[in-house]
């Protein structure tokens, strides 16, 4: 048993099996991966983070659709729901989502975390002890506010019609540093501007001693009685495609799981690992997304520019009513093909327009009412790869229609000529006053488009060890000691914000508390 | 623990899937179109109809059907084997005769429709009551946009001017190799040379 060198070993050029000791074993680069890496080797502990993803640098990030979607994406940007229904954009790469992810950055509401404590039995985490380390994170990450003079057009279009309708939104903080505004952040940063896992916490890590083995999935947790003993993972090819046929063990005293919300509750189920009360996978949440595509008679080009900078969260309560809060996607020419519905002549020339389209959404925000609980992750019996049964409620179709109804607004409110659906034929408008056929159109899986790049729950905290998975204080699993997860599948709801930043703050604080724990 | 498999929704759905078994190819397609390479997902027997949905998908572009149905073999390869298998049966059950006259009230294969027709079977699965097969619909809707719209080959069509930061090709991806790129001493930090 060897230790691996502090830095990067990429698995795919490995000539022989490998077996490591290590103090602990994060499986999974990602935000809560990093952020816990760090924290853990700079407190003195052996860390090795093992990560599928390939080791994917600037000169590899070349703006491209071709190459970003297929290597830096779970499922080569193919992933669904099981029905088909809803499209998920996941990250697979040393850094985790956060190397595709648009960077803005919201802390968890307080009425989120304090809803938590009331109803899912958190009673280990709250707003005071996550404040210092959202600050920390914010602060090593360089969390600024976007100035409204580099608001782009796509985002602009939807600040000015929130303002004509008198709906409240802002411009929203970024985690960046000397950003081009290439518009190129779902494809990898081209000039390491955005403060990714990447290119902070991991290299952080690195230097106070970590391992990194990229291209290496992990397979399964072996356990005896209520410890995980041993650490399996294959070696994949560099194409991220199949198993080389060289085999990693690892023997760590802890493990962490930070696979992310979908690939965490997927590796522990196919483990086997204890779940007396069917908590495992359940309750994954996905911020569901319909986006309307205005049309301006002036160009756009949402492709160029920070993808997004402006939200508003006016409509984030509704009572009874599923809540949303309203922001852009970017609008590259593949991402805003698939936005649209159609084929042939009429999808060929709403493409023609795409320059002068804007990308206006609105996200769903699921797991606040009793039939909204959100999806469950199961796993192939073939081959272990993760199932999402995603189920949408009632209310959430609602939510989804009135959502849809007030970015036709705010579009139209903007300047916009037309605004579209996104239905398949599509709803075409062309005035305020056609807003209300919106409510003609059908509300069922595959005849909208849904997208989800949020992914949340599946392995949700509770200290009720019949609710969640992991208990709150230290995120360690219910049924196994030394096993603990941190990453955004922890949280018992979706956030109501983009969740990286929340997982930033979580991460921080519990891998600070865990660094005395593993250190004892 | 295993709940189900992408396309196996509910019962009707392993019903229909059932339908586009090989035994059940009762009326032989149009076979006439070869791939130009090796597949690596789907089966050589329903390629010519990946391609027959590529025209139909990517008409009036500059897409080339054929490339667009390898780029779709392609992107297949980076899902997980019963996706693969599944998108596989999909193209299975929109030639098949049987599935054909149960699912849109015409038997003929439909490589062998005119253009028309085919449309109307794709329109047919995009309103069928049936979830699984406006699933399959969007599947192969989306599959087809992406292979094309994804590439540099379309940004002229619809005015994109390309990347923001243009940067020399990297070494091509290998199975053992390393991803890093040893960058080129005379270049300046976004990869140009100086
Ligand atoms: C296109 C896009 C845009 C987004 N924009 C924003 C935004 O602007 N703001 C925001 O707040 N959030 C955004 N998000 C979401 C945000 O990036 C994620 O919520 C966040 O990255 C999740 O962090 P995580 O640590 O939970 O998991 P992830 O970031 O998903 O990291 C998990 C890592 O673990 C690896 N892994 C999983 N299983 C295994 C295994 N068995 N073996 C080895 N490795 C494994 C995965 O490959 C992955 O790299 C966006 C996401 C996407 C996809
Ligand atoms: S918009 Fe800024 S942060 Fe995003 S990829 Fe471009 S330069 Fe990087």
């Amino acid at each position: 048993m060897k230790a691996l060198p502090a830095g990067v070993t990429e698995a795919q050029t490995l000539a022989e099996d490998l077996e490591v000791g290590c103090d602990v074993v994060v499986v999974g680069s990602g935000p809560g991966g990093a952020v816990t890496a760090w924290r853990l080797a700079e407190a003195g502990l052996q860390v090795v983070v093992v990560e599928e993803g390939g080791y994917f640098t600037k000169e590899r990030f070349r703006g491209r659709e071709d190459e970003a979607y297929p290597f830096l994406y779970q499922d080569g940007g193919q992933r669904t729901t099981a029905d088909l229904a809803v499209t998920i954009m996941q990250g697979k790469a040393v850094g985790g989502g956060s190397v595709v992810n648009w960077t803005t950055c919201f802390r968890t509401p307080e009425d989120v975390v304090d809803h938590w404590h009331q109803k899912h039995e958190v009673k280990g985490i709250d707003n005071a002890a996550l404040r210092p380390s959202f600050e920390a994170m914010e602060k090593r990450l360089n969390v600024e506010k976007v100035p409204l003079e580099l608001v782009n057009k796509n985002n602009r279009s939807l600040w000015d019609g929130c303002e004509k309708l008198g709906i409240k939104a802002d411009t929203i903080s970024r985690n960046v540093l000397g950003c081009a505004q290439s518009g190129h952040c779902g494809h990898g940063c081209p000039i390491d501007a955005k403060q990714s896992m990447l290119i902070t916490c991991l290299p952080d890590a690195m230097r106070a001693g970590a391992a990194v083995l990229s291209r290496a999935r992990v397979e399964r947790l072996e356990l005896e009685g209520s410890r995980v003993v041993r650490v399996v993972a294959a070696a994949l090819d560099g194409f991220g495609l199949s198993p080389t046929g060289k085999k990693i063990t690892l023997k760590p005293r802890f493990v962490v799981v930070s696979g992310g919300a979908i690939n965490s509750p997927a590796l522990l189920l196919r483990s086997g690992a204890p779940d007396p009360h069917d908590r495992l996978g359940r309750r994954t949440f996905l911020h569901p997304v319909v986006a309307s595509v205005a049309m301006f008679a002036e160009k756009i080009e949402g492709w160029r520019g920070a993808p997004q900078s402006v939200a508003s969260h006016q409509y984030a309560h509704r009572g009874d009513e599923v809540g949303y809060f309203l922001e852009v996607a970017p609008v590259h020419p593949m991402l805003g093909s698939l936005s649209m519905g159609g084929f042939g002549p009429t999808h060929r020339d709403n493409m023609k327009r795409i320059a002068h389209m804007a990308g206006h959404i609105a996200i769903s925000i699921d797991g606040f009412h009793d039939d909204v609980e959100g999806g469950t992750v199961s796993v192939q019996s073939g081959s272990g790869a993760p199932i999402v049964d995603y189920p949408i409620a009632e209310r959430q179709w609602r939510g989804f229609r009135d959502g849809q109804k007030v970015l036709a607004q705010v579009g139209f409110a903007a300047g916009a000529v037309e605004v579209m659906t996104g239905h398949d034929p599509a709803l075409v408008l062309k005035s305020v006053d056609d807003v209300g056929k919106i409510d003609d159109m059908p509300w069922a899986p595959c005849k909208v488009a849904v997208f989800s790049a949020h992914q949340m729950g599946g392995c949700g905290m509770s200290d009720d060890a019949k609710k969640g998975v992991v208990r709150s204080e230290d995120l360690r699993h219910h049924q196994v000691d030394n096993l603990h997860v941190v990453d955004g599948s922890t949280f018992p709801t979706s956030l109501g914000v983009n969740p990286q930043m929340s997982i930033y703050g979580l991460s921080h604080l519990v891998a600070g508390r865990l660094a005395t724990i593993m250190k004892s | 623990m295993q709940r189900r498999t992408l396309l196996k929704v509910g019962l009707l759905g392993s019903a229909v899937l059932a339908l586009a078994g090989g035994g059940l190819a009762l009326w032989p397609g149009d076979a006439s179109v070869r791939p130009v390479r090796p597949l690596l997902s789907i089966s050589a027997g329903h390629f010519p109809v990946l391609v027959a949905v590529a025209a139909r998908v990517c008409r009036g572009t500059s897409a080339q059907p054929v490339q667009v149905a390898h780029a779709v073999d392609t992107a297949l390869t980076f899902t997980f084997p019963e996706a693969r298998r599944d998108m596989d049966r999909v193209l299975g059950l929109l030639e098949n005769a049987l599935p054909g006259l149960l699912l849109r009230g015409s038997p003929r294969p439909f490589t062998l429709l005119d253009e028309d027709a085919q449309d109307r079977a794709l329109h047919a699965w995009r309103d069928s009551s049936v979830p699984l097969l406006r699933g399959a619909y969007h599947a192969l809707r989306k599959l087809c946009l992406a292979a094309h719209y994804a590439t540099p080959a379309s940004w002229a069509e619809v005015d994109y001017g390309g990347p923001l930061i243009p940067k020399p090709d990297p070494p091509p991806i290998t199975a053992t190799g390393s991803l890093l790129v040893v960058v080129d001493a005379t270049a300046n930090a976004e990869g140009m040379p100086q």
